[in-house]
């Protein structure tokens, strides 16, 4: 067993630990939070959505064990056409997409059936895109400012494509962009005016959103934001209002407790937050488990996340390896920070699942993904160390 | 290697950015937690696990007989939700003919068609409470509405919600009404007077607690603590005679025209009020049970007070009943006022024996004012002694406090003894009065008015209460002999020999009280004729009070107003004691000697029977359906038993089937207790009785 284990899992280990206690978790969470909705579609059948999301998570580390053998090199190959694809991918949803909560994300694979959001594949591309672009112009004495013009164009079409139907997931695509190509040495001065640009064309459209029929779902990040920033007083009307929401999911954390929560199963608010299963999984984790237990561990397994794609940036000896590795991490984090923040009420409320601990279906597929391909950066980290400490010592 | 210092440099600006939003999101938590905990929690206490009160079911408040005179029944209205989870529009629109149909079959006043637009209407609407019809339905009904296409569904698939409604009932209408008491609209305040109230605890039972918490999506209610049926209150009211004394009574209102009027039955030894009516006239000139007259108005009593006024004297010794006493020619001056006596012209020289059966104010004042007026003391410690100014301490609400003045209160003139011996210027309750008549009749002993004999929990005995003695020795034995004497003569020989009769003897005083208040003064001529006294006199079992009030027309003579309500409530409890042993003798079931007993039944089934076994018997040829049967030396006789309509069989002897089928095809509610044949019945024999009534059989 150990011997398989040491043959197939390879890579970061302590990565490799947040992975399976993020998994864990997820079972833990998705099983108590789907109570409902099994009850409402699946004729009460409570296990029916757990064995669902454990198929996808057992299908997820199969793609992280296949891919993190895939040399890296291959991705910046195919950085470009990947990145390409899911532009296309993209332009179709836009077109002709399944609507859902009159967004269209969702594509719809013929034949399988499998319905998955083209944005995840675009995050994905993106990122190995920038780190190949942001690879090619660095320079031991000047800034990589000759990276900036290619990245833009390709963020811009990206988020362009997803704005108008997934404002949040675009921003995210957009502010994980900002902050790598900040990591890969694009100068302030480029940087900020981006941030100019994006905060000037935001307005415009917010602005617009009142009377361009086309720019629907505005109104809905205008009402978000504005009721965000006004601090989300009390009114109490239907369901599905984002007050009622984050009130819910306030409500969640507020009743848990400062150690333990109301313990495994026990919420109460799943039975009123909508989506308690993705969107709203971090106040049902706090509410169950208790915020230093449940909250403090989720947070921590993300920050040694983050940590450890610092030890790997450090150990490669390459600049695109240790972009990709920076993009895609940063990418998983600031999705995990956005998804608490909402949570707990310090953040407007978005639809960001938690990585790998939501229900998401194919969405924890891309995550695996993005896993896969940082624990393959590190394997070859660590085979080439090998090699080197083997060469030395020959 | 500067490109990668400048990397990890900036990834580590990025690493304590996230770590800041790291320490902002935890602290947020622990904020919400902390500070906000408690707000919150209470608003997920409300949300989440929503109390339900499960009421409990009011005890019932029982005549002596255990017939219900106040019981809670539950009536329905029907409701429905159209927006119900599982009703979806194959199921509403496959069902709705077919319900519309029998709704307009089941409630008789509208069309099919016009409950189906109602219904398809409402569905359009959504509507989440829609009352299908305005009617409330019983608990059978409701059981046949259930089973109807859509409704059969239940709540949650057919939006089917039926309200409960909890009605108190007093299925003898006005009897007593007044003292068996009402409810407040409120649920939770209970009894508003009489009976209902002052047992309120008792019936009230002990509401139960169920929570509803969500499972998987769904509302489960959950009973956490059972609720406890109230007690019943059995109370001494004797139905029969109840309606006795509420009819007579509204007959003499009526005659004269009353404003109102009370009459009280009370059995001697215990203070049971057997009967207690009240009745006052409403604006539209019925009389209902409006007000509990005899414990709550307190007014002059008039001439039923001598009888306290000659107690005193006669224990005190002042006088011998052979004394004689100058009336006069019927008037006398006390200081400046004159007393008149009511006969003109005056009956001169009385013994004090015909002073009181005449009731003479001049003779009694006389007595009084001539042996107190030194020490009026002396004559109101008797008074006071005998409890005659202490309110009766009943559990009923409302009872009026006597006044009786005492010499040295500001209130006290010169002319107060006088008038004060004859009933003025002091106040009872027609209660009161009765309570010491009682007590006369009980040789003294004083025992306080019982309401209630026992407390019960569905048949089951949970508290007797027993008679209270308010004093056990209101005077010596001698005095009491003395006065009974007098009350005898009342009737025998004095002012109400209207109601001597020749089958038992009664003992009273009469009392025509004139009355003032505010608005009309004395001269206005309005009275208060009142008799009480006790029966039979050789044996008091009975006493009773019977108080008219102003009679509006001349005829004010207590002994024709008062009197004859007192003789038909003495009637008829003679009456039906006399005849309670005829009957009892008559149906005894003999047991045979010789021959095998048989229990009376059906004619066929024993003929059958009994030509099977081979029995000699006679009476084949009777035409009859019910027989009962007597054992004789050789065979056994078969004679017809007739059940007549409207009245209570005796189905003593007869087995269980057969009683049951009998009574119940009369309508009368069957509960049986034991084994073998009808032993008691609970209700008598040849009595009235009301569909739905409830007999109780003992079988032995």
């Amino acid at each position: 067993m150990n011997e398989l284990i040491k043959k197939y899992i390879k890579g970061d280990r302590i990565i490799w630990y947040v992975i399976l206690l993020l998994s864990v978790f997820s079972c833990l969470v998705v099983y108590s939070a789907t109570g409902n909705l099994a009850y409402k579609h699946q004729d009460g059948n409570a296990v029916y959505y757990l064995f669902r999301h454990a198929k996808f998570l057992l299908v997820g580390l199969a793609i992280i064990i296949a891919v993190h053998h895939i040399n890296y090199k291959w991705f910046a190959r195919f950085a470009t056409v990947f990145l390409y694809i899911s532009i296309a991918l993209l332009i179709v949803t836009a077109v002709s997409g399944v609507s859902l909560n009159q967004a269209s994300r969702w594509l719809t694979v013929p034949v399988v059936g499998i319905s998955f959001q083209p944005s995840e594949i675009a995050k994905l591309a993106l990122m190995m895109y920038i780190a190949k672009v942001l690879a090619q112009f660095q320079a031991n004495d000047r800034t990589a400012d000759e990276a900036f013009k290619p990245i833009m164009i390709h963020v811009a079409i990206v988020c362009g494509l997803i704005f108008k139907d997934d404002f949040s997931t675009a921003a995210l695509i957009g502010f994980t962009s900002w902050l790598v190509m900040m990591i890969g040495r694009v100068s302030m001065r480029y940087l900020f005016g981006t941030v100019a640009a994006v905060l000037i064309f935001v307005s415009v459209v917010i602005w617009l959103s009142d009377y361009v029929p086309f720019l629907h779902r505005a109104s809905t990040w205008k009402a978000r934001v504005e009721r965000f920033v006004g601090g989300g007083d009390d009114s109490e009307d239907g369901s599905t209002t984002v007050d009622y929401q984050s009130q819910r999911s306030q409500m969640a954390i507020a009743t848990s407790g400062v150690f333990m929560g109301r313990g495994p199963g026990n919420s109460q608010q799943r039975y009123f937050l909508p989506h308690p299963y993705s969107d709203f999984v971090y106040a049902i984790i706090i509410e169950e488990w208790g915020i230093l237990i449940g909250g403090f561990l989720i947070m921590f397994a993300y920050l040694i996340l983050l940590f450890r794609a610092g030890v790997i940036v450090r150990a490669s000896s390459r600049t695109f390896p240790a972009f990709l590795v920076v993009g895609l991490s940063t990418l998983l984090v600031v999705q995990a920070f956005i998804n608490m923040g909402v949570a707990v009420g310090v953040m407007p409320v978005t639809g960001q699942p938690l990585p790998l601990v939501s229900m998401g279906g194919t969405s924890t597929l891309f995550t695996c993904l993005a896993f896969g391909a940082i624990l393959s950066v590190s394997r070859n980290n660590i085979e080439e160390k090998e090699l080197e400490t083997n060469t030395e010592n020959q | 290697m500067q490109i990668k210092k400048s990397i990890i440099l900036r990834f580590g600006l990025l690493y304590i950015g996230v770590a800041a939003l790291a320490v902002v999101i935890l602290g947020k938590a622990l904020y919400l937690r902390i500070v906000d905990g408690d707000k919150w929690e209470e608003v997920v206490e409300k949300h989440n696990n929503k109390d339900i009160v499960i009421d409990a079911n009011r005890g019932d408040i029982l005549a002596s007989d255990f017939r219900k005179l106040a019981c809670s029944v539950p009536t329905y209205r029907i409701y429905m939700d159209m927006r119900a989870h599982g009703l979806s529009d194959e199921v509403f629109d496959g069902n709705i003919d077919s319900l519309s149909y029998l709704l307009s079959r089941f409630f008789g006043d509208r069309s099919k068609a016009s409950f189906k637009t109602g219904l398809t209407k409402a569905r359009a609407q959504g509507k989440r409470y829609y009352r299908v019809h305005t009617r409330r339905i019983s608990f059978t009904e409701l059981k046949k509405v259930k089973e109807f296409p859509l409704f059969r569904l239940g709540a949650n698939k057919g939006g089917f919600i039926p309200k409960k409604y909890e009605n108190r009932r007093l299925p003898f209408g006005e009897l007593a009404a007044r003292t068996v008491g009402s409810l407040y609209a409120e649920k939770d305040l209970g009894g508003r007077f009489g009976l209902e109230m002052a047992y309120n605890n008792s019936l009230k039972g002990i509401s139960g607690v169920s929570t509803r918490t969500r499972v998987s999506g769904n509302w489960v209610v959950e009973e956490q603590v059972e609720p406890v049926d109230g007690h019943d209150i059995v109370t001494t009211i004797d139905i029969g005679l109840q309606d006795v004394a509420e009819s007579a009574l509204l007959q003499q209102l009526q005659k004269h025209k009353a404003d109102h009027g009370c009459a009280v039955l009370m059995e001697v030894e215990t203070g049971k009020i057997r009967a207690i009516a009240n009745l006052g006239r409403a604006s539209t000139g019925k009389y209902i049970e409006k007000y509990n007259y005899a414990i709550g108005e307190a007014t002059e009593p008039g001439s039923t007070f001598k009888l306290a006024s000659m107690i005193v004297a006669l224990e005190d010794g002042v006088v011998q009943l052979g004394d004689s006493i100058e009336t006069g020619k019927g008037y006398c001056y006390f200081y400046d006022r004159k007393m008149t006596d009511s006969h003109h012209g005056g009956y001169g020289t009385l013994s004090v024996r015909e002073v009181f059966e005449k009731s003479s104010n001049v003779g009694v004042s006389k007595i009084i004012f001539d042996n107190y007026r030194d020490n009026p003391r002396r004559f109101v410690d008797r008074l006071y002694a005998m409890g005659l100014n202490k309110p009766l301490g009943i559990e009923i609400k409302g009872e009026a406090i006597p006044k009786l003045k005492y010499p040295g209160e500001k209130d006290w003139w010169g002319t107060t003894l006088p008038w004060m011996s004859i009933g003025y210027e002091i106040q009872q309750t027609p209660l009161q009065v009765l309570t010491f008549y009682n007590a006369v009749a009980n040789n003294g002993r004083m025992v306080k008015p019982m309401f209630v004999e026992s407390i019960q929990h569905h048949g089951e005995l949970i508290k007797e209460i027993t008679p209270t003695v308010i004093n056990p020795s209101i005077c010596s034995l001698e005095t009491i002999e003395k006065v009974h004497e007098m009350m005898v003569g009342v009737v025998e020989r004095g002012t109400t020999k209207n109601i001597k009769n020749n089958r038992y003897q009664i003992a009273g005083k009469t009392g025509t009280a004139q009355i003032s208040n505010e608005t009309t003064s004395y001269k206005d001529k309005k009275h208060q004729a009142s008799f009480v006294g006790y029966f039979p006199a050789d044996k008091p079992l009975y006493s009773c009070i019977v108080v008219v009030h102003a009679p509006s027309n001349n005829v004010y003579y207590a002994n024709v107003v008062a009197g004859s309500v007192f003789k038909e409530i003495s009637d008829r409890v003679y009456a039906q004691s006399y005849q309670h042993s005829e009957i009892e003798t008559e149906f005894e079931v003999e047991l045979a000697k010789h021959q095998p007993y048989s229990k009376g039944g059906k004619k066929e089934d024993l003929v059958t029977v009994l030509e099977e076994v081979g029995i000699l018997f006679q009476g084949k040829e009777l035409e009859a359906d019910w027989i009962s049967t007597s054992a004789r030396e050789h065979d056994i006789s078969l004679k017809r038993k007739n059940f007549p309509a409207g009245i209570v069989p005796n189905v003593k002897g007869l087995g269980a089937k057969d009683a049951v089928a009998i009574l119940e095809n009369m309508g009368i509610k069957v509960v049986l207790s034991g084994v073998g044949r009808v032993k008691q019945q609970s209700m008598t024999a040849g009595q009235n009785y009301r569909k739905g009534s409830t007999i109780y059989l003992k079988m032995g």
